[in-house]
């Protein structure tokens, strides 16, 4: 089984403003200091962020009814299979744009909670569009290979347990590829980090 | 083999990656490969000789992973056993080989996240790797080889475990990412600024990376540094195209990047992950016939933080002096009592208005200085990338701060006399830093420059006895008041000159000039220009102050220190920015805010600040200001907000609009009696490190007058107990986001409950709801910040 790393620069990342205000609470009211203050935050988000992805593709074997091994050990999970039904192989990935949001939301936690929110928010919006451009890479990537990917499923949806990401991680070297680690209450640090299931599936 | 001296020499071949040829001999994925030293020495011991056939003239043992958090137990796969059994296995190799190759201990990172980011202490960090470095000294190591380290403190925690436990070089090299910047954010610059500080032998990068995106880093690296440089790069990284595996920089394309490495001053050249016995001998014949870049010393001054290093050079710099009390009332009840928040604000606000370093000092007689400032240090790193200044005259907080600190700190002071340089110069020798030397003595401050200069020669020979070169101090030839010194600018000056000539750098408090003269600003600023003239390094001063400011963005401007005059342009525009410049769409929306009330609704927080400050030197009372003005401003805000007219940003800027009229407010009225009856504890509960919903409901809270005492996140149901009694807290409010911490709310209500039954618990979070907190008891869900004030209202009154 491969690791492969996936990088691309902050900068080229589409995150539109209006992810960030939306992320903030928002509903289409910001006025133009919002908005000044929201593309500021992002400005600085984007300065800092090192967006890096680390991911394997593996082929799924379905061992029991539910019960699914994508190459970090067997679990169960109903919707998780659900999801994969139709798949051929799928890719697992674990993504981050850093540790420098998580500074910064820190250095206003207690100083200013909306700068703070801003930070978050620009943050959030940030690793989204960095996952979102993954997939639309590996969906490149795949089209050859006849394959196409769904939108990607996180542990923690359904019933795909929260605490898969430890052998995740585990599988994907993590923690030395992309800096990620994971408490003993499967809190990942950096905060703005994702892993997920991507499930390929056959071009019909 | 001395493995230094070799170095001095030429260059040195190091081995390839170990775990890469532990996979290819079947490691499965989770085995832990440090166990093979014990259950497969043979096969171990086979890889090193393989890299010694090679070439390599440095085989690392096998023990990247070897710490006692990983290897916990008594039994035969202790920590002891295994590291004794790579040493054991190196050494075989060694002596297979019949060459003379030095070992290496191998360290790598802890595999835990060191705090504030993660669980683990300094100190523990410290002792982990001590350990290790113990045995390994026992069983016959060559040096210490610090690998792959992404984080600078914990970076530095190995480094101090190293130096304390064993008397082998140190040979430290850290993981850069594609930005050329390690996890936790620091450039090289901080990075080698640290470590030089700390005294390690050679430094340099591994891992992370092939050898074609090192070049520039160990280009920079060399450029920096006065240490060996040593570079060990993965052979490449996998990655996808098209559909296929396009990865691994072959032994051949390995050997000549390699060679550019080497041209680019790397002396100590080896490989990591994916590289084997082939590319260290391509290595190993590319490089027979190069001749290394010679070992230049460097002779900057640098300070750094855990991201960046500040110089001193041409342009001064700003030390922010507000977190010394002197003189600051506010500032020394802060450390009195604790109140962490206010410090840290004060070195934001520092921050935002321009300081580049800030001075941190804790003495209050009151307090354990050293205890304060090991608390205060980590926390203001958190909220601040700047530099500090440590300063302090108490050497055990002295100490406390230095080893905690997480880069190479600036020390405030050392000074002439033998007490002072005996206490401090060893210090700086051990922890790295660069350090103000004070020009008096035992006989105080001479009165002249010349007098003042002499001091500075004899501190320079006292610390060249400790190994500190000069260019890690600072000369500070001390500023007096010309209220009582008519000479004392003059004979500053004439000092500073005499140090610029002489290439030393220099410091000055230079507030100190104008004490017990009215309009002081018109002084000091007048002063700064003056001394930075003279060609003054740094200067410790007031950020906030506008004259100051001015003062140092002009001198920049005008010697030709700020290019473009861009920063000039960005600070003097930002002065004078008139209504009548604005665009009309932003005059619209600010003219509805004509009244405090409206500055507040709209959430303009100058503004507040300035209606508040106007009002009250037209004799309005603080309390028909609250009345009247920011308790409507409030309710009307609330209730946009309840109603669904307005969203979370709109309520919180008018939050902290208000906040900021509060706290102008709160100098005008008369002392606080006691408040217990409107106490609230907020914490995040134990596991969980979100507290941005937390501090949204505490700025709520303390909008309508609660007193909010703050636990902070990841809090112990213990400790959430233990300070509502010691309060009589009759309010708590939990927050959790996740849902693996909710059986944590649920142990800390319980607890409250069983203890204090009296006491209401109010919850909120992401995940949870209305049912969830019937079910563990709590007395209130808060689906936002407005309910919990509302709730708080109906409990502790209005």
């Amino acid at each position: 089984m491969s690791l492969f790393i996936y990088q691309k620069p902050a900068a080229e990342l589409d995150a539109p403003l209006k992810e960030t205000l939306r992320y903030m609470g928002f509903r289409g009211n910001a006025e133009e200091k919002d908005e000044q203050a929201a593309l500021k935050a992002m400005q600085t988000v984007k300065e800092g962020s090192n967006p890096i992805a680390v991911y394997t593709l593996n082929g799924i074997k379905r061992t029991n009814k539910c019960e699914l091994d994508l190459g970090f050990g067997s679990f169960y999970s109903e919707d998780l299979s659900k999801y994969l039904k139709k798949a051929e192989a799928a890719v697992c990935f674990a993504a981050t744009i850093g540790m420098h949001t998580d500074m910064l939301v820190k250095r206003y936690a207690e100083i200013s909670p909306l700068q703070s929110l801003y930070y978050s928010s620009a943050g959030t919006n940030l690793i989204e569009a960095f996952c979102d451009g993954f997939c639309e890479d590996i969906a490149e990537s795949m089209r050859e290979r006849g394959l196409k990917p769904r939108g990607r499923f996180s542990p923690g949806y359904g019933d795909f347990a929260l605490d898969c990401q430890l052998d995740l991680l585990k599988m994907l070297d993590a923690q030395k590829r992309a800096g990620i680690y994971l408490n003993e209450n499967l809190l990942m640090t950096p905060v703005k980090s994702v892993t997920a299931v991507v499930a390929l599936e056959k071009i019909v | 083999m001395d493995i230094i001296k070799k170095i001095y020499e030429g260059f040195v071949i190091s081995d390839g990656g170990f775990g890469t040829m532990l996979q290819a001999e079947g490691l499965k994925a989770g085995e832990l490969p440090e166990t093979l030293n014990i259950t497969r020495p043979e096969l171990i011991t086979d890889i090193h000789c393989r890299y010694l056939e090679a070439g390599a003239q440095i085989i690392s043992t096998n023990t990247f992973g070897a710490n006692s958090l990983k290897y916990a137990g008594d039994g035969e796969s202790s920590l002891e056993n295994i590291v004794k059994a790579a040493l054991s296995c190196a050494k075989a190799a060694r002596a297979k080989s019949g060459k003379d190759a030095a070992i290496a201990l191998d360290l790598g990172p802890t595999g835990k996240l060191l705090q504030p980011l993660g669980p683990l202490g300094f100190e523990e960090a410290v002792e982990v790797f001590a350990q290790t470095v113990r045995c390994g000294a026992a069983n016959g190591a060559d040096f210490i080889l610090i690998e792959t380290m992404t984080n600078s403190l914990e970076l530095k925690a190995a480094v101090l475990a190293a130096k304390e436990n064993c008397d082998l070089p140190v040979v430290a090299s850290f993981m850069l990412d594609q930005n050329s910047k390690l996890m936790t954010g620091a450039d090289i610059p901080a990075v080698i600024a640290m470590l030089e500080g700390l005294r390690v032998d050679a430094l340099g990068i591994n891992c992370g990376l092939g050898p074609d995106k090192m070049l520039g880093m160990i280009e920079e690296i060399y450029s920096l540094t006065s240490l060996p440089v040593c570079v060990c790069p993965n052979a490449g990284l996998p990655q996808m195209v098209d559909g296929k595996t396009v990865f691994n920089v072959g032994p051949e394309q390995f050997a000549e990047q390699s060679v550019l490495l080497a041209k680019a001053g790397a002396r100590m050249l080896g490989g990591c992950c994916g590289t084997t016995p082939a590319h260290i001998k391509a290595l190993s014949t590319a490089i027979a016939e190069l001749h290394p870049q010679p070992i230049i010393k460097k002779d900057y001054t640098v300070i750094s933080s855990y991201t960046h290093a500040v110089y001193f050079d041409a342009k001064p710099v700003l030390i922010g002096e507000r977190l010394n009390p002197t003189g600051k009332p506010k500032l020394k009840e802060a450390l009195k009592t604790g109140n962490i928040a206010y410090i840290l604000e004060e070195a934001v606000r520092q921050q935002e208005n321009g300081a580049m370093v800030l001075d941190v000092n804790a003495g209050v007689p009151e307090i354990d200085e050293a205890a304060t400032m090991a608390e205060i240090i980590p926390r203001l790193q958190s909220v601040t990338d700047l530099p500090l200044q440590i300063d302090t005259g108490n050497l055990g907080a002295m100490e406390r701060a230095m080893r905690l600190y997480h880069g190479k700190p600036m020390i405030n002071s050392v000074c002439g006399k033998a007490e002072s340089i005996k206490g401090v110069l060893p210090l700086v020798a051990k922890y790295g830093g660069v350090v103000v030397a004070l020009t008096l003595d035992e006989n105080g401050i001479p009165n002249s420059a010349a007098e003042r200069i002499a001091i500075a020669e004899r501190i320079i020979a006292a610390a060249r006895e400790y190994g500190i070169e000069e260019k890690d101090i600072i000369f500070d030839p001390l500023t007096l008041t010309v209220s009582s010194e008519a000479e004392s600018a003059n004979i500053t000056l004439d000092a500073l000159t005499m140090l610029k000539t002489a290439g030393r750098k220099s410091s000055l408090g230079v507030s100190n000039i104008s004490f017990g003269l009215p309009n002081r600003e018109i002084l000091n600023s007048a002063f700064f220009t003056m001394a930075m003239d003279r060609g003054l390094n740094a200067a410790i001063m007031n950020p906030m102050s506008v004259e100051m400011m001015k003062a140092y963005h002009a001198f920049c401007a005008l010697r030709n220190l700020d290019a473009q005059c861009s920063e000039y342009i960005g600070f003097a525009s930002a002065l004078n920015v008139e209504s009548a410049a604005l665009p009309l769409k932003k005059q619209q929306q600010e003219t509805a805010a004509d009244t405090l009330a409206g500055a507040i609704s709209r959430g303009l927080k100058e503004k507040a600040e300035a209606f508040t400050g106007t009002m009250l030197a037209d004799g309005k009372l603080p309390a028909q200001i609250i009345d009247e003005e920011i308790i409507p401003a409030l309710n009307e805000v609330g209730e946009g907000f309840e109603k669904q007219k307005i969203f979370l940003p709109q309520l919180l800027s008018s939050a902290e609009a208000a906040k900021a009229a509060f706290e102008i407010i709160k100098e005008h009225l008369p002392q606080k009696t006691d408040e217990s009856g409107k106490r609230i504890v907020l914490a995040t509960v134990k596991g969980d490190i979100h507290d941005i919903g937390k501090n949204i409901v505490k700025v709520l809270l303390e909008n309508y007058g609660f007193e909010i005492i703050d636990l902070g996140r990841d809090v112990e149901p213990e400790a959430v107990l233990c300070c509502v009694k010691a309060n009589a807290v009759r309010l708590v409010g939990l927050s959790s986001l996740m849902t693996t911490t909710l059986p944590a709310m649920a142990e800390t209500v319980k607890l409250l409950k069983a203890e204090c039954p009296e006491c209401k618990v109010m919850v909120g979070g992401a995940v949870l709801n209305a049912e969830y907190a019937v079910r563990i008891t709590a007395d209130c869900y808060g689906k936002d910040a407005m309910e919990a004030v509302r709730f708080a209202q109906s409990i502790l009154g209005e």
